[in-house]
């Protein structure tokens, strides 16, 4: 079984650092964060926190995937968002003090560094550049999410779908030809377009045919993007 | 640090003194508490994860599970006035867990993260002023 005690990164060597919001801190803020940090590893398929629970602190991925998800009455889910490393996740609910509005699942093995609400809000309170960079993502975040929601309103499920495959490949952590656009079933796909399955299915059979793609497994290989970016546009 | 205490702490404390105190000021640390409640199947910690507090559950609803070797380890777990806390000795000896613990059916779950816990346990036994 692959060992779990891996060699911590300190926050100030993290090469993921210089592009999320603790990129400003002091070295003494880093090692602040670094004495009441834990790091994880967590298995694809592992939850980080869940829907409508309270926010314990933030998660800072260091490395691997992540998907967000939201799930219907009937037990459906809908993913709402994905972040790669770098990013920070929970920060919303607990600058909010609300619920966590999203559950978090690994759905590439990812490393990922908790700090628990009590360290977060010191620092915040100390390092008014902390604030402001994550005032900036929160920014950057409500602007995606109007793209999004325009997105899901006016552009086909084809452009959707398109979209979707070109910013999947965007979280790849190696540049490969072609670029492959992850692992994802085709259940998830439809999750995140909003769309059933049988209609990822027929439009992937379509990009297939046209040799806009094609399949590994479960995972989709870009063999013409730029066709993917007309599509999408 | 990160995942293990500092040195001091690692030194200074031991789980059975760490429970004794808690048993004696189980309100006082449950106050510091984030509540949570885990649906049933839903996993609280993962085997092999290292701990980002103390949990304090209720020992019916809570089970536990192992993917692979660690199926014939046990969970550290202390009871306490009703409630079992989970996880503070790999917290206090710097471990991770041996075990995953799931929501054996809908719980309230209340978490002490590390820092808080640590902070408290120093002011109670007077460590803090005896540094400063």
């Amino acid at each position: 079984m692959r060992s779990y005690n891996f060699r911590q990164v300190g926050c100030a060597k993290c090469p993921k650092r210089e592009k999320g919001v603790f990129c400003r801190l002091s070295e003494k803020e880093l090692s602040f964060i670094d004495r009441s940090k834990t790091a994880n590893v967590y298995r694809r398929g592992q939850v980080v926190f869940y829907e409508g629970n309270p926010p314990l602190g933030v998660y800072c991925l260091f490395s691997g995937r992540v998907k967000l998800y939201k799930l219907s009455r009937e037990g459906n889910g809908q993913i709402v968002g994905m972040a790669g490393p770098g990013e920070l996740l929970g920060h919303e609910s607990l600058l909010s003090n609300e619920p966590y509005a999203a559950t978090t699942e690994v759905t590439d093995d990812a490393t990922i560094c908790f700090i628990d609400k009590n360290t977060l809000t010191k620092l915040l309170e100390q390092s008014p550049f902390l604030a402001l960079d994550v005032a900036r993502q929160l920014s950057r975040n409500l602007l995606r999410l109007e793209d999004k929601l325009q997105d899901l309103t006016q552009k086909s499920a084809t452009a959707r779908l398109a979209l979707l495959l070109l910013e999947l490949n965007s979280y790849s952590a190696a540049q490969l030809a072609p670029p492959i656009a992850m692992r994802f079933s085709r259940q998830t796909l439809a999750e995140a377009v909003g769309v059933t399955r049988e209609t990822v299915i027929r439009i992937l059979s379509q990009f297939k045919r046209r040799k806009i793609i094609a399949s590994q497994g479960q995972r989709i290989l870009l063999l013409q993007p730029q066709l993917l970016e007309k599509l999408a546009a | 640090m990160s995942n293990t205490l500092d040195g001091r702490l690692a030194v200074d404390r031991h789980p059975l003194g760490l429970a004794f105190l808690l048993g004696h000021h189980l309100e006082e640390a449950l106050a510091l508490s984030i509540t949570s409640v885990f649906k049933r199947d839903q996993v609280i910690f993962y085997e092999n994860h290292w701990p980002q507090g103390l949990y304090f559950v209720d020992p019916e609803k809570v089970s536990f599970l192992s993917d692979g070797p660690g199926s014939g380890a046990s969970q550290d777990k202390i009871n306490l006035g009703g409630f079992v806390v989970l996880g503070l000795e790999a917290l206090v000896k710097g471990e991770p867990y041996r075990l995953r613990a799931v929501a054996a059916d809908d719980t309230n779950i209340y978490f002490v993260p590390k820092t808080v816990f640590f902070s408290w346990i120093d002011r109670l036994t007077g460590v803090g002023s005896q540094a400063s």
